[in-house]
């Protein structure tokens, strides 16, 4: 009897075993933190920032409950994990919105290994803290187990950004070309940094081929922290020990550098899938994708800065790895911004294109940003003779080095060849990681576009309202190839499945779900649809995401979704959430009248309308208002039709006539007008209209000219013999000084507010 | 209006002298080793140490000492201390990144507490597990004792020089390549390859004296594309001891390209150097015969 009873509990413990259910309870709140000195709205999940890190083993089934007490809906999704279809918490596409107040049920197997992430996908609530790491851990015995890697103490580490702004402001700011974070972030690029640089040219060739300032990142961010702090330390390290961090960037937006100051970086993983272990100096990490990579503690009594730094280089975070003095890393040189422009300027066509020259780039192994590191490049020049100035520098190392003794490779002090950044070439699987030949392939090709001016991301020109799903066989080879055809990088990610990157490795070809494509570049990756459901294929960026540039792969004839029944209808609400309109609103308060415009857009339309009050009947009053479509990629052609309204006492028997000698005399006048406007070289934006009365308007006019970091310059001139020149300086977000002459009411001077 | 816009006028300009004007508040201050040995090295911990009405900083010479007075609700001892680390200077909290200290002036080169390196004896032997891509040096590759390989040897320093952007370096070298030049035995190489050397022996002479003689990196370059150009036909029918790379950089001399040979796989770009690095492909592989 009681070996029976033995038997039988075993056989407990043994299913069990297989089946242990790990259940995570998650309390999603509002919440006020204060990073920066001021208080600011966040969200968190049992009270904290990051989300907690929820660890499972390989065979566990996964139980995480989400009680939403926000007042308004989320969702959570599993980034990089292989689940069903309906557990992928996209709101609108695999389930509702968890509703407030609601508790919802995520429930998957754990059939994977290795370091993921979660994130929130509902609205702008990735960026405000719903983000946390997922480690998938190997069970015991894997033989895919690796000695002295998947032993080593292991930290966590989730990257992220704050802004002190509202991320739905952040985000129609981006969408108004607000240039108030370029100010913050000294990126402007103004006419007269460029004369003092030597680089007035360049500048003028950027504007004549229809570009706004080059930056790697649109938004100013006031914090980069890791696990929610702008540095860390970990002491429980002495030295010699080996560390494993197992790095996820959950950045709404920012990519980050990676160095070491204790030595070299082995990376061992990438997007939880093992890679064989490769040496680099350090690496960039992508938005949403994750590494994982060892460090070591070369001496004793000091600890060593990780550094994790912005793309754009404003700022950084650190994580102190072991106990004693601080050991720094020298932080990352400034970007040479106008070199990075002169580049652009070299592989843009006049027509928006990107033209590779012959190079055939891809997977980051041509990194064209190089010429704007001066860690690589050297330090900026300020004069043409660029190259001498680099070759005395040169002469100056090499004298040192010889008279101090110093190796070679320490001499390179401000400039290095000989650092080794990784790029997806050096990856490579630790397993074949071949597809079933026998599958059937479809072969799919996406150009990805965009538009700096009016911030429009989309895909084949098409941002997600315009297109339908992607349907697609269950069990298919889907092979998927990439060309970045827009002037950013963007970290693609598919949901639900790893993709191969086909990248010269064979066989060995490595697994990830984020692939992170550079301007030009042309990549292909592909992938077994083994499982049924509509997986959403995105830019990680999520102000990108937010602007239209998604996908959904839906497999044919899929099992109805019990989280979403009403499909069509779901989709229509993910459509319009990717394409919200937005708002802007200008007003001058100035001495000699009030000049305004209000403005709603999209990624097509623009409704606007522009305004000039004067303060008396002589100056007038004057409301014209346009509804345009944006035609083309870079959207420089706008048809409108539009409404004007006037009212001006002019003198006794007073004319207005017009260049093309066409009358107008009335007082009060209100016209339908229909017309088209241009943006010519300069980004001198030319408008022709005609008037319901036949009368004909020609208009040119360029708004923020950048003279210099906050002064702005605009002017306006038409057929009408109105002219207009302003100046303004740029004082807060919101606030500037304006003085301006326009024909109608003269010469003023104000205060000019722009939401 | 224009009273109002005078008003705000006049209250900024009155806010921007108040605030040259302000002094520590919420003071607190603390005394911290800093090392140094100078006056340069006492300007720049103090310029370092100091921030308008945050923080101002004062350090002693003989005593090493660095007295820090701050404002305690805006910043903390250790942001000062980070921020004088970065400029070079190793203090109580913080150890300045090497490359900062190595490119203090002479006589701010404090001498530095010595680590106790636990690593030194097996950080090499880490290697072991890690396969790390084109790690292996140009110079160290190649053997001697087959005279065209002595060619190829100074060759590749030259390219290796103009990847450095180093002119002087790149003179010295082509020097060397003159050298090895004189000392080719033709029975070396294959029929064909004798036929080739034979034909182009005094160009590549020549072009190598150019190297020399070139007033600067850009003469060079040009020179150097042509000298990879006749070398490459003569690689394709020699037995090499290593792997040689033949590499195209498609944008030299306004889009018109230009080649080179290299044993690395990684492109590391001799017509622009640090500018523009990583810019090329490998258009074919001549594998070890």
């Amino acid at each position: 009897m009681r070996y029976i009873a033995t038997l039988f509990f075993w056989a407990c413990v043994l299913t069990l075993h297989a089946q242990k259910v790990v259940r995570y309870d998650l309390y999603v709140a509002d919440t006020t933190v204060n990073f920066t000195g001021k208080e600011r709205r966040a969200v968190a999940v049992n009270g904290q920032i990051p989300m907690p890190t929820l660890t499972f083993t390989q065979g566990d089934t996964a139980e995480i409950v989400v009680h939403n007490r926000l007042k308004e809906g989320t969702s959570l999704h599993w980034h990089g994990v292989f689940l069903p279809n309906p557990e992928d918490g996209v709101p609108w596409l695999t389930q509702k919105p968890i509703a407030p107040g609601e508790t919802f049920i995520y429930r998957f197997p754990v059939i994977q290994n290795g370091t993921h992430w979660y994130h929130s996908h509902s609205g702008m609530q990735e960026q405000i803290g719903m983000y946390g790491a997922l480690i998938f851990k190997k069970r015991a015995g894997d033989p895919t187990f690796r000695k002295g890697i998947d032993d080593l103490p292991s930290v966590p580490i989730v990257l992220s950004e704050w802004t002190d702004l509202n991320p739905d402001n952040v985000h129609r700011m981006l969408h108004n070309a607000n240039d108030y974070p370029a100010i913050k972030k000294g990126s402007v690029q103004s006419y007269a940094e460029a004369i003092k640089k030597g680089h007035f040219k360049t500048k003028v060739t950027n504007e004549w081929k229809r570009m706004l300032a080059m930056d790697v990142s649109d938004i100013y961010y006031e914090r980069f922290l890791i696990n929610a702090a702008s540095e860390e330390q970990l002491s429980q390290f002495k030295a010699g020990d080996k560390v494993r961090l197992q790095i996820s960037n959950g950045g709404a937006s920012s990519y980050f550098w990676l160095n070491y100051a204790g030595g070299k970086i082995t990376v061992v993983a990438n997007d939880g899938n093992d890679v064989e272990p490769v040496e680099v100096d350090r690496l960039l990490i992508a938005v949403s994708e994750t590494y994982d990579i060892v460090v070591t503690i070369p001496e004793e009594g000091t600890a060593y800065e990780f550094l994790a730094t912005a793309e754009d280089r404003t700022k950084s975070a650190s994580l102190y790895i072991g106990a004693g003095k601080k050991q720094l890393h020298a932080p990352l040189p400034k970007l040479k911004y106008f070199e990075g422009m002169k580049m652009m300027n070299d592989m843009m066509k006049m027509n928006g294109d990107m033209k590779d020259m012959g190079m055939k780039m891809s997977l980051q192994q041509m990194d064209m940003n190089t010429v704007m590191y001066p860690e690589i490049s050297g330090p900026e020049t300020k004069s043409k003779k660029a190259e001498d100035h680099s070759q005395h520098n040169n002469e100056k190392t090499a004298a040192t080095n010889s008279t101090n003794g110093h190796d070679e490779h320490a001499g390179h002090g401000t400039s290095s060849t000989d650092m080794v950044t990784l790029n997806y070439g050096m990856l490579r699987a630790t397993h074949k990681t071949t597809l079933d030949p026998a599958a059937p392939v479809r072969q799919l090709r996406f150009e990805l576009t965009g538009n700096m001016n009016r911030y429009v991301w989309s895909m084949d020109n098409r941002v997600l309202s315009e297109v339908d799903k992607i349907l697609i066989k269950k069990d298919e080879v889907l092979r998927i190839v990439l060309y970045n055809n827009s002037m950013m990088r963007h970290p693609m990610h598919l949901h639900g499945f790893d993709f191969r990157v086909i990248n010269g490795q064979g066989d060995y070809a490595p697994l990830k779900n984020v692939l992170d494509i550079m301007p030009m570049e042309t990549d292909t990756i592909e992938f077994a649809a083994n499982t049924h459901g509509d997986w959403f294929f995105h830019c990680h960026i999520m102000y990108h995401m937010m602007a239209g540039m998604n996908r959904v792969f839906s497999t044919e004839n899929q099992p109805p979704n019990p989280r979403l029944p009403n499909k069509e209808h779901a989709y229509k609400m993910l459509q319009r959430e990717s394409n919200m309109p937005h708002f802007m609103f200008r007003n001058d308060f100035a001495s000699n009248g009030n000049d305004g415009m209000a403005m709603l857009h999209n990624a097509r339309w623009q409704l606007q309308s522009e305004w000039g009050l004067g303060y008396n009947k002589k100056h007038g009053y004057e409301v014209e208002t346009h509804l345009g479509r944006y035609i083309g990629k870079m959207q420089w052609l706008m048809p409108f039709i539009g409404f004007d309204w006037r009212y001006r006492r002019m003198g006794h028997n007073e004319v207005e006539k017009n260049m093309f000698g066409q009358k107008n005399s009335k007082d009060n006048r209100a016209m339908f007008t229909a017309g088209v406007a241009y943006t010519l070289p300069m980004l001198v934006v030319f408008q022709a209209e005609v008037y319901h009365d036949g009368n004909l308007r020609l208009q040119l006019m360029r708004e923020d000219i950048p003279i210099s970091n906050r002064l702005r310059a605009g002017f306006m001139v038409n057929t009408d013999k109105e002219y207009m020149v302003d100046f303004s300086y740029i004082m807060t977000r919101l606030w500037s000084i304006r003085t301006h002459y326009d024909t109608d009411m003269g010469y003023g001077i104000g205060l000019s507010f722009t939401y | 209006m224009k009273s109002i816009i005078y008003v705000v006028l006049t209250f900024m300009a009155i806010h921007a002298n108040s605030r040259a004007f302000a002094q520590i508040k919420n003071a607190e201050t603390i005394e911290v080793k800093v090392e140094g040995l100078c006056n340069m090295c006492k300007n720049t911990i103090e310029k370092a140490g100091s921030s308008g009405n945050v923080s101002t900083t004062k350090w002693d010479r003989t005593s090493k000492l660095a007295s820090i007075t701050f404002d305690n609700k805006k910043t903390n001892k250790n942001d000062i201390l980070k921020k004088i680390a970065l400029v070079g200077y190793d203090n109580a909290a913080f150890l300045a990144p090497d490359e900062v200290y190595n490119a203090l002036p002479g006589c701010c080169k404090y001498e530095r507490e010595p680590k106790r390196n636990v690593m030194a004896k097996d950080a090499h032997q880490n290697h072991g597990s890690t396969h790390s891509p084109s790690t292996d040096h140009d110079q160290h590759t190649a053997t001697s004792g087959n005279t065209f390989e002595d060619v190829l040897t100074s060759y590749f320093a030259i390219k290796n020089a103009l990847v450095a952007d180093n002119t002087q370096q790149a003179t010295a070298k082509a020097k060397d390549l003159a050298q090895a030049l004189q000392s080719v035995k033709m029975d070396e190489f294959s029929d064909d390859a004798h036929t080739l050397w034979m034909r182009t022996q005094k160009d590549i002479t020549a072009l190598t004296a150019k190297i020399v003689e070139a007033k600067n990196i850009s003469q060079q370059r040009d020179t150097f594309a042509l000298l990879s150009d006749i070398l490459f036909p003569i690689l394709q029918k020699t037995s090499v001891g290593n792997t040689i790379y033949y590499q195209h950089c498609p944008m030299y001399a306004n889009g018109k390209g230009a080649n080179w040979l290299s044993t690395e796989q990684a492109i590391k770009n001799p017509y622009y150097g640090s500018k523009m690095l990583t810019c090329g492909s490998t258009v074919e592989t001549i594998t070890k015969k």
